[in-house]
């Protein structure tokens, strides 16, 4: 196991960043596990998080660009390196960012044998289709889509800030199966959000050239918080944080989660987070445009006793074919739904540990391995990571994860969580990715996680 | 104490190796996108040629439209480059010439292309002209384009023909977008 030692420090004392859920799902005896999967199995009996740093996180990722690729000082030309990197992208690329602090989390074992949990967290969640595409038509023109349509549907991106309030319960209903659920009130001050569909032909046409076809287009933007009712932007972006909660756009959502125990060394969970909505309600501006329209251009007609305006006509042709709206209508969004699932098989000798320190059954052994599959339901289609994993305990309350994930953003994705206790405090961090954070210039996502909590157990 | 000096040295050298980059070098970030599309077309038959009421054969036929795009501060800014293509089929009995004429307010021309003279019973004559805006900036001037088709000289023109003249066209235009 010195190996493994040696392998752990180096890995930690190199490297910064962490991602929340493939590390985090189902580790330790941080109760921040309850926020993944309300349905784990815990040996809680009290847990207070220390405010703000209770459950600290920062995931940050994008499929195709590196910081080097583009800002490596190299005295090549920043447009000839930013060419060169739009051509690496395919239309399945992203990026996406979130940012979560936790104002408040604590939890408390009911008479009932439930424990509950509850508090307040504050999130920042980005998502943003950067398809291959879209940057072809801003950087290089159209002249790639002749005859080959664009797909709108490829525009799509949402920007939310919020404030989530929660409680969630905990019930072990039998040797084998623990349960749980979470309610969760949402607040944002914030969003932007854009869905669009349809396609947008330049073909060879009869009547002239080309024919310019809008086929079922339907572009729509919705904006809470982005202009005033003066139709003025916002300027006070600072306000948009602090105003996350009990503002004028709620939501509510579920999160629920299970544990089903096999054996004593054998466990499944699975969990689904955020089935859940916001109506969003405040200083909204919506932009909408739809309908389908084919146009060969304006046909001159050489009539000089019937002079016309012809761009006007053009224009309101189009108008009749393509309606365009700005509404301050509300307007609902679902959340970025979150379904998570492992299964965990526990090995090795078998601890035992004083009264003072009592961990959950399950941890009892030295080693354990297992897969996990955590995925986010984006517009148009599945964030997937899948993860194996190793756990070991190097002391009684040190523990130690190693995963590997196969995900959106790379197959070489070695990562590491640590769990430490200091008395009845509990320390937690993990870490992602850290073959890429070798050199983070060069890595497609970096995170950070932090989790300090006072812990009693049963 | 063996945690603390762990988490110690965690701290300590929290931080990866980063390359030297140079995040002014966004300042010589320059687009050139390339748009291109078909805005104007136009078909006579060759009795359009000809007066309904006397008969007589015209000579020269135009016609005009607004262009609103040269008013759009961001086209103004950006554009460095019209290239206009345009394609005729001459199916009439007579050649012709046709100008583009780009108009001013005052209907000054600001810009002129002529086709040189298309024969009868052409088909498929493809040209292009290419405004380069930087050397022809009183093309931001432009509020309207007139097409002036100038009939030349031949068989008499039948005024029951439903020969047609087809004009096509496609414009691209270079931003450049600092």
């Amino acid at each position: 196991m010195r190996w493994f030692k040696v392998v752990v420090f180096i890995c930690f004392t190199t490297f910064c960043f962490a991602q929340k859920s493939k590390i985090l799902y189902d580790f330790s005896e941080s109760p921040t596990k309850l926020l993944y999967n309300p349905g784990l199995e815990n040996k809680y009996k009290l847990h207070i998080g220390v405010p703000l740093l209770s459950n600290f996180g920062l995931d940050l990722g994008v499929n195709t660009f590196t910081l080097n690729k583009l800002l490596v000082n190299d005295n090549v030309n920043f447009n000839i390196k930013l060419g060169n990197l739009i051509n690496e992208f395919d239309n399945s690329d992203f990026m996406y960012a979130n940012f979560r602090i936790d104002n408040l989390y604590g939890g408390l074992l009911l008479k009932n044998d439930i424990y509950l949990s509850f508090g307040l967290y504050q999130e920042v969640d980005f998502f943003l289709n950067t398809s291959r595409d879209l940057l072809d038509i801003i950087y290089k023109g159209n002249q790639s889509f002749i005859n080959k349509p664009f797909d709108l549907s490829l525009i799509q991106g949402q920007l939310d800030v919020l404030g989530v309030l929660h409680i969630g319960a905990t019930k072990k209903i039998s040797q084998k199966l623990t349960v749980g659920g979470r309610l969760k009130m949402y607040s944002s001050s914030f969003n932007i959000h854009t869905s669009n569909s349809g396609t947008i032909d330049v073909i060879n046409g009869t009547n002239n050239i080309y024919q310019q076809i809008l086929n079922n287009i339907k572009i729509e933007a919705n904006t809470s918080g982005l202009v005033n009712e003066n139709s003025e932007l916002l300027k006070d972006t600072p306000k948009i944080y602090s105003n996350t909660f009990f503002g004028k756009n709620n939501g509510f959502g579920l999160d629920l989660g299970f544990t089903y125990r096999l054996d004593e060394q054998f466990y499944v969970t699975g969990s689904i987070l955020d089935l859940g909505f916001i109506s969003y309600s405040d200083r909204i501006r919506n932009y909408t445009a739809s309908g389908s329209h084919k146009i060969d251009g304006v046909n001159f007609e050489f009539d000089p006793d019937n002079p016309q305006d012809y761009f006007g006509n053009f224009k309101n042709d189009f108008k009749q074919n393509i309606a365009t709206n700005e509404t301050t209508e509300s307007y609902a969004l679902a959340r970025p739904t979150k379904i998570n699932a492992s299964a965990k098989y526990s090995y090795g000798l078998r601890r035992v540990y004083g009264e003072c320190y009592m961990i959950a059954d399950q941890d009892y052994f030295a080693n354990a391995i297992g897969a996990q599959l955590n995925t986010i339901l984006r517009p148009n289609f599945i964030q997937t990571a899948f993860t194996v994993f190793y756990e070991t305990y190097f002391s009684q309350d040190f523990l130690a994860k190693v995963t590997y994930t196969v995900d959106n953003f790379s197959y070489t994705n070695v990562g590491l969580g640590i769990s430490t206790n200091f008395g009845k405090v509990n320390l937690q961090l993990a870490v992602d990715n850290i073959l890429e954070l070798s050199e983070i210039g060069d890595t497609h996502n970096a995170s950070i996680n932090l989790g300090l909590n006072y812990v009693l157990f049963k | 104490m063996k945690k603390i000096g762990f988490l110690f040295c965690f701290l300590l050298l929290l931080s990866s190796c980063v390359k030297n980059l140079d995040f002014n070098q966004v300042d010589q970030l320059e687009l050139t996108p390339v748009y291109e599309f078909s805005p104007l077309f136009a078909t006579f038959k060759e009795k359009d040629f000809v007066d309904e009421d006397t008969g007589a054969e015209l000579i020269s036929i135009s016609d005009e439209g607004d262009i609103t795009i040269f008013e759009e501060s961001y086209f103004r800014d950006n554009v460095q480059q019209v290239i206009i293509n345009y394609e005729l089929d001459n199916k009439i009995s007579r050649g012709f010439e046709l100008n583009f004429d780009f108009l001013d307010n005052q209907r000054n021309v600001v810009f002129n292309e002529n086709t040189g003279f298309v024969p009868a019973n052409t088909s498929g004559f493809k040209k292009a002209f290419t405004i380069n805006v930087n050397s022809n900036s009183p093309i931001l001037n432009t509020k309207k384009l007139r097409f002036r088709f100038s009939i030349g000289n031949g068989l008499p023109l039948d005024p029951t023909s439903e020969k047609e003249l087809k004009l096509k066209t496609a414009i691209t235009i270079k931003l450049k977008i600092k």
